[in-house]
């Protein structure tokens, strides 16, 4: 499955209940996620795109930039940044 | 304990700002806040809301996070003669309002001059009384006075209003030191929101009374670094969290052996189904033992009702169930079925009798009415036994309720949100637990109409909408929201929605197999 960054940037508006986050916005401080709502996101975006986040590394991901940087690094093969960033 | 023994919350701060003015009554941002001027704050307070009228018995709406304008405002309220209700700061203005109505308040403390507007509520501030004097005249406070109505989740889609008197709230008090052991000395570290009961009482008011350090932290944890580090840093003694924060902790924090923890002697574990699981792996990451304990208990009990002795080995039965120890000193725990005790080892609903147990939901004669079984024991709709030995062990729920991290949640109340938007026909609040680290959630299962659109982006903005009112009601998100074809929910003949089959059908795949999902496609 091919992510982007709007991709990513929208399901963490699913889950946080926000329609249009920006790729800067932090998580936490601007767009109002608690723990388990980060937790949540990890887990939806594990489903979604049928691969396993490191959940360690999530500590020093802020922004929705920093998430999908993240998820670009993930080891399963069928990552592929659709538009490089 | 203070020489004369407080008898009401009022004489508890006022009796620490006279013998320890100095004394930090709690470390906000690492800076002390003594009960000086916590004791100062609160009169100003209170004067500023006599002078807006505030009366005795009035309803004073407190809208405040973790902070110290927390404590001015909801001590401000009590003494200025008020009953203090808290509630959830993110709770949109619908949400306010509907409590408000529901209590009969026309006044909400904000945090600021740029507080979102409430219609039909006057908003003060905390910072607006700085100038105000400390001394006036206010109305006396008794010990049977209710202090404060703890909003709790109802089954009829309205929220009820927990009565809690200073007495009652002092009774638990006292129960909570004896059965936890809790002396002047012990550290407290706490980022349990202030506007609800386990952080409210056990993690503030139970180190006021004894004197005790207190470490309060902003409840919007970035993570759970600043919870261990706070811990570590004061070698915290007492900290408290619902299961779901170790299991927290345990996913995220890497190197466990970065935190000293070792001053801890108790971690309550508490407000949701304990697992052994994670008691036994918190304690082996940080090298801790017989730390952290089960404890159980309901806003209708004050709030503490039992606790595992610290210090014990945990008692695990055959399922896996951790036990949550005996009740407290003048509780008295019966399990019933079909109104009457059964035998130790027979599950059954959980019944509590507790000279701290409430007088009932405000102005809710019939919820109040139905929350009783006899002489004074409260039915507490979830589903236990106990051993031989009269510890009690937490099983399930007799009623139909759903804990998300460590709050509980009536179906109906998150149906309720739901079905108002335009787009939903029928919704259903389901509890799932897909074994994942954050525990069971709210899950909202929507059949939608036409009016949801028909395509993908439609969809998302429906579900995105589904989970932002829910937000704005209910303080939380859910952990997932579905939307499905009409038909999608099964229903009884008569109507009525079936959770357990919906559940069911979640969980084997059936829903998905039968196309009745429309959104999301994973």
């Amino acid at each position: 499955m091919l992510i982007d960054l709007d991709d990513v940037g929208r399901t963490v508006g699913l889950v946080l209940g926000r329609r249009d986050p920006k790729a800067d916005d932090r998580i936490q401080a601007d767009l109002g996620g608690e723990s388990i709502d980060v937790l949540n996101i990890v887990v939806t975006l594990e489903q979604k795109y049928g691969i396993s986040i490191d959940e360690a590394a999530m500590a020093n991901v802020s922004t929705v930039r920093d998430l999908y940087q993240l998820l670009l690094k993930s080891p399963d093969a069928a990552i592929r940044p659709k538009n490089p960033d | 304990m203070l020489p004369s023994d407080p008898r009401t919350l009022i004489d508890l701060i006022e009796a620490r700002a006279t013998r320890t003015p100095g004394q930090a009554a709690f470390y906000w941002d690492d800076q002390p806040v003594s009960f000086a001027e916590l004791w100062q704050g609160v009169n100003r307070f209170a004067v500023l809301l006599g002078e807006r009228g505030v009366a005795r018995g009035d309803r004073v709406l407190i809208r405040l996070a973790n902070g110290p304008d927390f404590f001015l405002a909801f001590y401000g309220a009590i003494r200025a003669g008020a009953i203090a209700v808290p509630v959830f700061p993110a709770s949109g203005p619908e949400r306010i309002a509907a409590l408000a109505r529901l209590c009969g308040a026309d006044i909400v403390v904000v945090p600021g001059a740029g507080s979102e507007k409430i219609p039909g509520l006057r908003a003060v501030s905390v910072a607006e009384s700085a100038q105000y004097p400390t001394d006036g005249t206010f109305p006396a406070v008794a010990p049977e006075d209710v202090a404060f109505l703890q909003y709790t989740s109802g089954s009829t889609g309205l929220p009820k209003g927990v009565m809690l008197s200073h007495q009652g709230l002092l009774t638990n008090i006292g129960q909570l030191i004896e059965g936890m052991a809790i002396t002047a000395a012990d550290c407290f570290v706490s980022w349990l929101p202030v506007y609800h009961d386990m952080g409210l009482i056990l993690m503030t008011m139970v180190p006021f009374s004894l004197g005790a350090k207190l470490v309060l932290l902003p409840t919007a944890l970035a993570n759970a670094r600043p919870w261990l580090s706070a811990i570590a840093r004061y070698r915290g003694t007492l900290t408290a969290a619902p299961d779901f924060a170790y299991r927290l902790v345990l996913r995220y924090v890497r190197d466990p052996s970065a935190y000293d923890l070792s001053s801890l002697r108790v971690a309550l574990n508490a407000a949701e189904p304990v697992r052994p699981r994670t008691i036994e792996e918190f304690e082996r990451a940080f090298g801790l033992q017989n730390v952290v304990i089960a404890g159980y208990g309901l806003a209708e009990a004050t709030v503490g009702v039992c606790t595992w002795p610290p210090g014990e080995p945990a008692l695990v039965d055959e399922r896996g169930v951790v036990s949550v120890g005996r009740g407290f000193t003048g509780i008295d725990i019966q399990i019933i079925e079909d109104d009457q005790p059964v035998a130790a080892g027979h599950i059954g609903e959980i019944a509590v009798r507790s000279p701290a147990n409430t007088r009932g939901y405000y102005s809710d004669e019939a919820e109040t009415s139905s929350l009783f079984w006899r002489d004074g024991y409260i039915r507490t709709g979830d589903l236990g036994y106990l051993d031989g030995a009269d510890n009690l062990f937490v099983t399930g729920r007799l009623k139909n309720i759903i804990k998300h991290g460590g709050e509980t949640i009536f179906p109906q109340e998150a149906e309720q949100i739901a079905d108002r938007l335009p787009f939903v026909r029928r919704s259903a609040a389901v509890g799932i637990d897909s074994g994942g680290p954050e525990g069971e959630q709210l899950y909202v299962f929507a059949e939608v109409s036409k009016a949801a659109g028909n395509d993908e982006p439609a969809f998302h903005d429906a579900a995105v909408d589904v989970v932002e009112a829910t937000y704005a009601q209910l303080g939380i998100r859910p952990g997932r929201v579905y939307l499905l074809r009409p038909h999608g929910i099964p229903l009884t003949h008569n109507g009525k929605t079936q959770h357990a089959a919906l559940r069911q059908r979640y969980l084997s795949g059936e829903l998905r197999a039968d196309n009745a999902i429309l959104f999301p496609a994973y």
